[in-house]
């Protein structure tokens, strides 16, 4: 609609200049025709008038001259525009004149000097708009075939040009008209027939080029034909079909791509998931001990420095207990390594069966085992200590009666956090201290170490 | 023969002179006598228009005293007051002395001419032709401006109270003509009458007046004839004389007639003649000088550089009549 505003506004413009240029030089060469016309018609004016003329002025007889200005002047001076006609002698003396008053003075303008001087008739335009005039001179003069003859004045007619000014720009205005009505009317039909067969073409091609762009790669100018612009619309039309053509092929290809790539990535989810089981296990493994299957000593220590800092913060208890086997060096060289093991396996057993779920125990090393007790006070703990000790001492281990104390025992120390306590070193030394306690007393037994027992805390520490 | 052959070669040579003088001076196509648009002043110089013949003898005498020829139109002592200003007028200007010389008549004078009895000579057109016709190698200056025109034409006038209406009417009564010199008082009526089928000789008693002022004198004072052969000027001076020239009509108007040249005889040196023809060209009614000089010939306003050619009316009118 831009383009078609566009191309209709530039026809009228072209119409409008045209007009106007036309009308420039249409008035431009009427007027030189018109006053080619004038001047002709004043020569042939002045012709007849300058033989009875000079036959008056060569004679000296004025009254004959003012015979023939009036006579002149009666039939002419209306019907062709002069306005005054003036006989002038040798000395530029008006000795004629339609103007009968201007008789005797002196014609000192500059037309008149000039004429008198030239031996050719002269033309001259001047003034503007309504007092614009045409000045033709003719030398009264009488001669012989061309001959050298005898001047005896000049003659001067001055023609207005208004009236004719007026015809001009009437008949100027009644030409632009008709010119201006066919030129409109051509200009309508020049942009109908630019419309159909240009504008129309190029907005549905560049409505194709639209679909296009949006996305419909099946939309088609349509445009036919053998000129250039049919040329252009096969041409589209072509390029947008091998644009479908490579597009659905890419289509296809990422669809291909698509489909290998979820394959791919279902794989990595897999082994990422096997991945994450290995590590898992390998955690597992890392924090578990091998042959008991209980947490190891790494774990146990970062588990309880953790719920060691969360109970100092929030004021809550915690406890720590720390578990040996009687005389197990004994069993073991009496019953071989694998049996020992047995032993450390049973035992273990038997502390996962009695801990409660929220306890953490642990094979801390050969055949100590530590337990931890969050958020449980020191009683609490005991009590569950006594427990494990005496479940193992009613167990019944493979051989146990070949020990010492004709049975398979342990010893524990339990520890809690107290006030004074500042470090998870603090706790494990009371707990171990409290053991050795427990061996020392006979073995057998749990001993709950005591609070504020500074001095086995910073040996533990160390 | 050597000399023969020098002389014709300057002959040549001034005619080509002439010539050229002639092409820079023409600008239009023959007219009636006026101006043609290119008017040039009588302050221009101007060289003898018309070209002589080669056969023509190159002329180089300059006579001590310089006889200028003329012929009377209204009588014998008017002549004296109407050609000796210009006579005077040459004298001062040319710095040669001039004698005017007076044919009683045009038979006379153009026997003067043929007899060396003059040496500028202002001739009737018809005295002219005939002068050309004898002498060819007479060098045409200039022609008389007169009235207005270049030419005039002859009137064929009655009484005014005359109940002739026509020609047909006056036949068989007298009327005044001039003697066979004369252009307008005798050649051109005849012309005019015999393309009407009237024989002058044979219709009319012809009664042969001296000039043209006797004839209207016999026509209105006399009143001896019915009808009186004249010319379109003679009116006003008639009236000077006292003659009643108002009471007169005029009947048939002849075909325009060149006015009077002014010649020179070949022998004359060229410059001379040319000098002369100069000063007579300059001497014309735009001037005040010009008009006191010339005032007293007839409505003559000056004179013009001229053709042979103008003077053809008066060939053929020669012809028409026989002659």
């Amino acid at each position: 609609m831009k383009t078609r505003l566009k191309v209709l506004v530039a026809g009228v413009g072209m119409v409008v200049l045209a007009m106007g240029i036309m009308g420039v030089f249409m008035m431009t060469g009427q007027r030189e025709q018109q006053e080619r016309e004038v001047e002709n018609n004043a020569r042939i004016l002045l012709a007849a008038i300058s033989v009875p003329c000079v036959r008056a002025l060569s004679s000296n007889r004025i009254e004959e001259l003012d015979r023939v200005i009036e006579e002149f002047a009666e039939g002419m001076v209306e019907s062709a525009d002069v306005e005054s006609v003036a006989v002038l002698d040798n000395q530029l003396r008006v000795v004629g004149h339609t103007n009968k008053d201007l008789y005797g003075r002196r014609a000192d303008d500059e037309f008149s000097v000039l004429a008198s001087s030239q031996p050719d008739a002269l033309t001259k335009v001047e003034g503007k708009g309504e007092t614009r005039a045409m000045l033709v001179s003719k030398p009264l003069a009488a001669s012989i075939q061309g001959l050298p003859g005898i001047r005896w004045g000049t003659l001067v007619v001055r023609i207005g040009l208004s009236r004719t000014d007026r015809e001009i720009r009437r008949s100027l205005w009644v030409g632009l008209e008709s010119v201006g009505l066919i030129a409109i009317i051509t200009a309508l039909l020049l942009f109908f027939v630019l419309e159909r067969l240009f504008l129309r073409p190029i907005a549905r091609l560049s409505e194709a080029a639209e679909s296009i762009r949006g996305g419909d790669l099946m939309a088609r100018s349509g445009i036919e034909g053998k000129g250039e612009l049919g040329a252009l619309g096969a041409t589209f039309d072509g390029m947008a079909d091998e644009l479908k053509k490579h597009t659905d092929h890419l289509q296809e290809l990422v669809y291909e791509r698509t489909e290998k790539l979820n394959k791919t990535n279902q794989e990595l989810v897999r082994t990422a998931g096997q991945l994450r089981l290995a590590n898992e296990s390998l955690e597992e493994l890392a924090r578990t001990d091998p042959l008991t299957g209980l947490s190891n000593r790494r774990h146990l220590t970062e588990t309880l420095e953790f719920h060691f800092a969360l109970a100092r913060r929030g004021g809550r208890p915690i406890a720590f207990a720390m578990l040996d086997v009687d005389y197990f060096k004994h069993y073991n060289d009496a019953n071989g390594h694998p049996a020992g093991d047995e032993v450390l396996k049973s035992l273990s057993d038997l502390l996962r069966q009695r801990v409660r779920k929220t306890d953490i125990p642990c094979r801390y090393g050969g055949e100590e085992f530590a337990i931890m007790f969050p958020d449980t006070d020191r009683e609490q703990a005991m009590a569950v200590a006594e427990e494990v000790r005496r479940i193992v001492e009613e167990h019944k281990f493979p051989r146990e009666e070949e020990q010492p104390d004709g049975r398979l025992t342990v010893s524990i120390g339990v520890a809690a956090l107290d006030r004074g306590m500042m470090t998870v070193g603090e706790l494990i030394a009371r707990a171990d201290r409290a053991l050795y306690e427990a061996k020392a007393q006979g073995r057998n037994r749990t001993i709950l170490a005591d609070e504020d027992d500074k001095t086995s805390d910073e040996a533990y520490d160390e | 023969m050597g000399l023969g052959v020098k002389k014709r070669l300057k002959t040549l040579l001034q005619c080509g002179l002439a010539l050229a003088l002639l092409a820079s001076c023409a600008q239009a196509p023959p007219a009636e006598g006026e101006s043609e648009g290119k008017a040039p002043t009588t302050s221009q110089a101007a060289e003898m228009p018309e070209p002589i013949a080669p056969e023509c003898p190159v002329g180089e005498a300059v006579p001590e005293v310089i006889r200028f020829g003329v012929t009377p139109y209204f009588g014998y002592s008017a002549i004296e007051e109407q050609f000796e200003p210009i006579v005077e007028y040459l004298a001062e200007k040319t710095g040669h002395r001039f004698k005017l010389v007076r044919a009683e008549s045009y038979a006379r004078l153009i026997e003067m001419v043929e007899n060396k009895e003059v040496d500028i000579f202002s001739v009737s057109p018809l005295s002219y032709v005939l002068v050309k016709r004898r002498i060819p190698c007479v060098l045409l200056m200039l022609s008389q401006f007169a009235g207005g025109s270049v030419y005039y034409r002859g009137y064929i006038v009655v009484r005014g109270d005359s109940p002739y209406e026509s020609l047909e009417d006056l036949k068989g009564s007298p009327i005044a003509m001039l003697h066979e010199k004369s252009t307008s008082g005798y050649l051109f009526p005849r012309a005019y009458m015999m393309e009407r089928g009237i024989d002058v000789d044979r219709d009319f008693k012809v009664v042969t007046a001296a000039n043209h002022t006797e004839a209207i004198k016999l026509l209105v004072e006399d009143k001896t004839v019915e009808a009186a052969a004249t010319f379109s000027a003679v009116f006003q001076p008639l009236r000077k004389q006292g003659i009643d020239a108002g009471n007169v009509r005029v009947l048939a108007i002849t075909g325009r007639i060149p006015h009077d040249a002014v010649c020179a005889q070949p022998h004359l040196a060229r410059r001379l003649v040319v000098d002369v023809a100069r000063h007579l060209y300059r001497l014309n009614s735009t001037t005040e000088e010009g008009r006191r000089i010339i005032r007293n010939l007839i409505d003559l306003n000056g004179w013009l550089f001229t053709r042979d050619s103008i003077y053809e009316p008066v060939r053929d009118a020669l012809e028409r009549v026989g002659r």
